[in-house]
């Protein structure tokens, strides 16, 4: 018996020792140039709290004690890479996950022809979708282009022909923000073979669910069949009402892009 | 009763000891504490806490000490605008049912009477009271400076008095001008506004007057969306910018040589309850933030602030009363009361 009240009170005092209330830490601060790179970027993990460490992975997974300890700056290469870092400490609930996504370089691309943005989310610039800046999950962010209007399109001129194996694009979500996806995406090319446009692949994004949060999301189509094209002619579709969950329910929804590629 | 029985009564006993939050609370260092330096301190969250029923509060703005050492919390809540507290959290008195839009809480002592100055956003007006709620002066949208066509345009967010009487308003949510007034009411001058240039503000959310150098005292004003304070010259000339990367600052509040601030959000996290405390010493260089990350300077500019902890979702106001304890009111934190701090020493 007597042992048995010791080791509850051991028990007991090896809890993690709170103030009032176990409070959680904030998510470490992401810090790079951009989420788009040529062939190598650098990301810093920023987290000045005394008593916690930053565990990171790179390979997608949810950081755990046993992932990496962020002590420098993570090299990034490889396209598509998530680095994902949590902070911990003993004291404190561990952090939510912060998340960047990076995207390399593709084709190089000539010229771009596209719709006029919104005068309130002109981009930064004619080269606003080609110019490796942004990835930012800011609506302020300067590198977005925000549209209102019912159709986006995008003429992409590759120089000469080319094979095209998959288009990538960039997007903000932010649906209390009133930024939605595009409903559709859709891809074409022209090919010499066929008459007029030959479609290469399309996107149907779903809202009939409430995304929370701010976020910066990719799409990668990949082009069945796999043409040599000199044009590609993307279409985004913004979603003209918001859906029902949605407190502007039947508004004209936003969508914001801030980068392409092609591979 | 048999011995087993008792041993067993015995054990729950001891185990609810041990593992009694509050039990290990009263061990020194063992706790939680924020902040960075000779400014840190441990938070009690129950502080402000009053029967909801009775005394609700919507956003808590602001916070003052009168000189009989209470603390005052202005809130948009209309069935009681003044809530009067004692330094334990102890409710005293409360008052005020028109101001829908209290926002700023300034208190003067007017010749050994303190009286105070509300900032009502929804209003478009400055009114002056005694510590009952007695109106004494009200100020309305000026008209004088020739920069406003409609109250509308003018949503005064703070004020501050200079010994001399002197009323500086910031209109931080609408044209971002400081005014300043003679003790009467009667309009003096104005500057700021938007723009470009160094001496202009975006989102002037606070003012404050800074005596802390005695012989030359001047006025330091949030510009909020910029992430820094701007010092000036109490005739309004611009002087010069301390820069608080990353942090949106409230109103600079000095206590002592040091300017506190509440910081409503990390520049990294818009929006999502990401606050946290700043303190900043005579050099106004920071020294400790609560909930923030440690201090960091790269000469003489300090690197990138963010929440550390989330201790605070949206805090609006820090009040440092007579025996160094800060209180935080908070704007859109789940009606949250003000918490207390109370320093390590």
């Amino acid at each position: 018996m007597r042992n048995s009240l010791l080791i509850l009170l051991l028990v007991c005092s090896f809890r993690p020792v709170y103030s009032q209330e176990l409070f959680q830490l904030a998510p470490p601060l992401l810090k790079y140039p951009s989420v788009f790179f040529e062939n190598k970027t650098v990301a810093e993990i920023k987290f000045a709290q005394e008593g916690t460490t930053v565990h990171y992975t790179l390979n997608g997974q949810e950081p755990t004690l046993t992932d990496p300890v962020y002590t420098g700056p993570v090299s990034i290469t490889q396209n598509l890479t998530i680095l994902k870092a949590k902070a911990f400490g003993a004291a404190f609930l561990p952090s939510e996950t912060a998340v960047a996504t990076f995207i390399k370089n593709g084709k190089r691309i000539k010229s771009l022809k596209y719709t006029l943005p919104h005068a309130a989310y002109p981009g930064n610039g004619e080269q606003t979708l080609i110019d490796n800046l942004g990835g930012v999950a800011q609506t302020g962010s300067k590198n977005w282009m925000g549209y209102q209007c019912d159709t986006v399109s995008i003429i992409v001129d590759l120089g000469k022909r080319k094979k095209v194996n998959s288009v990538l694009l960039h997007f903000l979500q932010s649906e209390s923000a009133w930024i939605f996806l595009p409903e559709i995406i859709r891809i074409e090319g022209d090919n010499r073979k066929a008459t007029g446009l030959q479609l290469l692949g399309t996107a149907q994004l779903k809202t009939d669910k409430e995304t929370t949060g701010t976020h910066c999301r990719y799409q990668q189509i990949k082009a069945i069949p796999k043409i040599k094209t000199r044009q590609l002619y993307i279409t985004l579709l913004v979603p003209k009402e918001m859906p029902a969950w949605h407190a502007a329910k039947g508004q004209h929804a936003w969508i914001f892009i801030d980068e392409l590629k092609i591979y | 009763m048999n011995r087993s029985h008792f041993i067993k009564q015995s054990t729950l006993l001891a185990t609810g000891l041990a593992c009694n939050p509050s039990w290990l609370f009263s061990k020194e260092g063992e706790d939680i504490i924020l902040g960075h330096n000779n400014k840190r301190y441990r938070i009690d969250k129950k502080w402000g806490e009053l029967d909801r029923n009775r005394y609700p509060v919507k956003d808590c703005h602001e916070m003052v000490q009168d000189s009989k050492g209470r603390i005052i919390l202005l809130t948009n809540e209309t069935k009681n605008n003044i809530i009067i507290y004692d330094k334990k959290g102890k409710l005293i008195s409360s008052w005020g049912h028109e101001y829908p839009g209290g926002h700023g809480l300034s208190l003067f002592n007017e010749n050994g009477e303190d009286v105070l100055f509300i900032c009502d956003n929804n209003r478009h007006q400055v009114i002056k009271t005694t510590l009952d709620g007695r109106i004494l002066l009200t100020l309305n949208y000026p008209k004088e400076t020739g920069e406003y066509s409609k109250e509308e345009e003018y949503i005064p967010t703070e004020t501050t008095i200079a010994p001399n009487g002197d009323i500086y308003v910031a209109d931080g949510y609408g044209k971002d001008f400081i005014i300043q007034y003679n003790t009467k009411g009667e309009y003096i001058r104005h500057w700021g506004g938007r723009g470009t240039a160094e001496k202009h503000l975006k989102n002037a959310h606070g003012v404050c007057y800074d005596n802390r150098d005695k012989n030359n005292p001047v006025l330091i004003v949030t510009s909020r969306e910029e992430q820094a304070f701007k010092r000036y010259t109490t005739d309004g000339r611009y002087l010069d910018t301390i820069p608080v990367p990353g942090a949106w600052v409230c109103r600079p509040v000095i206590h002592g040589d040091y300017l506190y601030a509440a910081v409503l959000q990390s520049n990294s996290r818009l929006w999502q309850q990401s606050g946290f405390i700043t303190i900043l010493d005579k050099n106004n260089k920071v020294i400790s933030n609560l909930a923030g990350s440690e201090p960091d300077y790269k000469g003489t500019m300090a690197d990138e602030m963010y929440q550390t902890i989330k201790a605070f979702q949206y805090p609006h106001d820090v009040c440092i009363d007579d025996e160094e304890n800060l209180y935080v009111a908070q704007w859109n934190s789940g009606q949250a009361y003000p918490y207390k701090l109370k320093p390590v020493r």
